[in-house]
């Protein structure tokens, strides 16, 4: 499927590092390569302080890069202002984790809708406005009155479909999800990933979808790429990730997901893996799951492993294979 | 034959706001019995967490009151008329709390070692040396690795996995016959969930501690309940075994909560099967069945008249009014179920 499709994002060898005062680099994102291509979601996973939102943020441009390059379309995007960065802006937009915090309080939800329009100077004059923002929320599924109303008088699943909304009004091609259901409750989620794939359907969207509900990436993927103290240790169809894991972080990290069904959860081996997570502050060259790996050897703990196409786009960043 | 901890008997809980009174829960029965984890799934605001801080006495007046009519008892004895000086012998000691969020459940400026403690010396005539090493012993049943040196350290120190076993060591600290998870692992990623999980396991068959288990992730549910409450809008809406639950639920809002998650096997993207709209104000409850407004089923009946419990089996309840002979002749259906699957 994707092999035909052209490539919309392009993230090479990105890295961003935060410095920390005394202590040296973060390194949040550390040399990560994948491209996206058009019409696909692509979902990025991986537990909490992977990098996985710092990943999503640096391609949006709400962090500047510390290396690597970025393109989107074929343009380079790591570096942008002005007109550019204006050109950018209107091709990709954001939802954000946090229903509750991330829409101004003192807006009116039309307004927040109409924001967008207004910077682009999209549907010029009051009336194909108010329209299009009544457009906007009959498809989230809210009604035309809603316009009128503020956040706070929306229960969370509302919210984000209010965020859908805004992300939407500026008729953006690429949107990166960071989150978008892990504020909600289950029976409200459903709502708000089947809204996500119907939206893709009709409007043709390319997303970034960032999560660490492992079923629900499968569920709504293309391909899945999987982070680890920010580096990307596999990536593949997301079918073929699932049912075959070949880095053992990744197959641990499967095998910890609870299934909602008592006769496998009961029987299912948890692969146990021991520690924690190590401080992504100042790491040395060498694999970052090599202190936590089952199948380390010497040459894990000095040599970072590449990502290797072991065929059928199935890559891999593994000294195993 | 397990022995009876814990019996709730028509809890009804409110909260007296400037917007009116809520009312949280809204006559929850359940037992609860030696070695048993019972597990309470619903959304947020269904009255889980609401339940279980009235099983620790947690409810606090004059905005929240536990009205007149409930009863809980704990080990035969009726623990809502218990006065302060009871109630602080039971908390920690007979029963023990895991709160949700171990970021914010430990106090920031007490060393490690010192919060553990406090429950041991509170509750037990012992010296401090035996005290800590108790601490140390609590410690590594935990799996914490160095207790001695972990000790002296202060929360900010641990990762926020080993800060939930910490607070699982505070609530070991007394050995409590009834153990209350509010979530415990909801702030969690999956493989320190899991770790999380295995510990407690451990302990309840350890220990032969009684559990109750709230949580909205039917995934942790169906590795560690034996029995399971599913609640709604303040009521227990069905009530059975871990099996029953899963395998044929008899309530529409339980079949429809458990098609809501997407399994690994499913095709992707397929649509899931959604449950519309958004639980009641608790405000003004409902007049019937909580869940009718959002319930494909809802008969006319359902609107005016809350449902009352229909037995299934020794273990299993659900109050529905599918479950009615008039409904089962009109629709022509034997089983509750049937009608689920058609949909």
């Amino acid at each position: 499927m994707p092999e035909n499709k052209s490539k919309l994002v392009q993230v090479e060898h990105l890295k961003k590092y935060f410095t920390i005062r005394k202590k040296g680099q973060l390194m949040a994102v550390d040399d990560v390569s994948f491209d996206i291509y058009r019409g696909e979601t692509f979902g990025l996973v991986g537990e909490s302080g992977c990098g996985k939102t710092t990943c999503g943020r640096t391609i949006i441009g709400l962090y500047p890069a510390t290396s690597g390059h970025l393109y989107y379309d074929g343009k380079d995007i790591t570096h942008l202002s002005g007109a550019q960065a204006h050109w950018f802006k209107k091709r990709a937009q954001m939802i954000f984790q946090d229903p509750y915090a991330s829409l101004n309080p003192r807006m009116t939800v039309g307004d927040i809708i109409a924001e967008g329009m207004e910077n682009f100077g999209l549907y010029p004059g009051a009336r194909p406005r108010q329209q299009r923002i009544q457009e906007l929320l009959g498809l989230v599924g809210l009604n035309k009155e809603h316009a009128n109303r503020f956040p706070h008088e929306f229960s969370g699943g509302q919210r984000q479909r209010i965020g859908i909304a805004r992300a939407l009004a500026v008729d953006p091609e690429f949107i990166i999800c960071d989150e978008p259901i892990s504020a909600l409750d289950v029976s409200i989620q459903a709502q708000v990933v089947n809204l996500l794939i119907r939206l893709q359907q009709e409007l043709g969207l390319t997303y970034l979808f960032i999560a660490h509900d492992l079923s629900m990436v499968k569920h709504i993927s293309d391909r899945v790429a999987v982070m680890y103290m920010g580096h990307l240790v596999e990536l593949a169809a997301s079918d073929a990730l699932y049912s075959q894991p070949l880095h053992p972080y990744t197959q641990a990290l499967l095998s910890a997901i609870p299934i909602p069904d008592p006769r496998i959860e009961r029987q299912k081996n948890v692969l146990p893996l021991e520690g924690e997570v190590g401080s992504p502050i100042n790491c040395q060259p060498g694999c970052r799951f090599a202190s936590r790996c089952p199948r380390a050897m010497a040459r894990c703990h000095q040599e970072t492993p590449e990502l290797k196409d072991l065929g059928a786009r199935h890559l891999v960043a593994c000294h195993l294979y | 034959m397990t022995k009876q901890l814990l019996e709730v008997n028509n809890l009804r809980i409110s909260f007296h706001t400037y917007a009116g009174e809520v009312q949280a829960v809204r006559g929850v029965s359940f037992k609860v019995s030696e070695g048993e984890c019972m597990a309470i799934v619903g959304e947020s605001g269904s009255g889980k967490t609401v339940t279980s801080k009235a099983v620790l006495g947690l409810i606090e007046p004059p905005s929240g009151e536990v009205k007149a009519t409930s009863s809980i008892t704990f080990a035969g004895q009726e623990i809502l008329n218990f006065s302060d000086r009871q109630w602080r012998n039971y908390r920690g000691k007979d029963a023990a709390m895991i709160f949700q969020d171990p970021m914010t459940s430990l106090n920031p400026t007490m060393k490690i070692g010192r919060q553990i403690m406090e429950n041991i010396l509170l509750h037990n005539k012992i010296s401090r040396q035996e005290a800590r090493q108790r601490t140390v012993e609590l410690l590594q049943m935990v799996n914490i690795p160095n207790p001695e040196e972990r000790l002296t350290q202060y929360p900010y120190e641990f990762s926020g996995g080993m800060r939930q076993r910490v607070v699982i060591a505070i609530a070991l600290a007394c050995k409590p016959r009834l153990m209350i998870a509010d979530e415990p692992t909801t702030a969690l990623d999956v493989t320190i969930q899991a770790q999380i999980l295995q510990l407690l396991r451990n302990i309840q068959q350890q220990e032969h501690t009684a559990v109750i288990m709230i949580t909205h992730d039917l995934g942790v549910v169906a590795g560690m309940a034996d029995f399971i409450s599913v609640m709604y809008a303040g009521r227990i809406v069905e009530q059975g075994s871990v099996i029953e639950i899963f395998n044929h639920p008899q309530h529409p809002y339980t079949s429809a909560l458990l098609k809501a998650v997407p399994s690994l096997s499913q095709p992707n993207k397929a649509p899931l099967q959604i449950i519309p709209g958004t639980p009641p104000d608790m405000i003004a409850p409902p007049q019937g069945c909580g869940f009718a407004s959002r319930c494909q089923y809802c008969m006319k009946i359902c609107q005016q008249r809350d449902p009352a419990y229909t037995r299934l089996s020794d273990t299993h309840q659900a109050a529905c009014w599918l479950h009615e002979a008039q409904a089962r002749t009109a629709f022509g259906y034997q089983d509750v179920s049937e009608v689920f699957n058609h949909a």
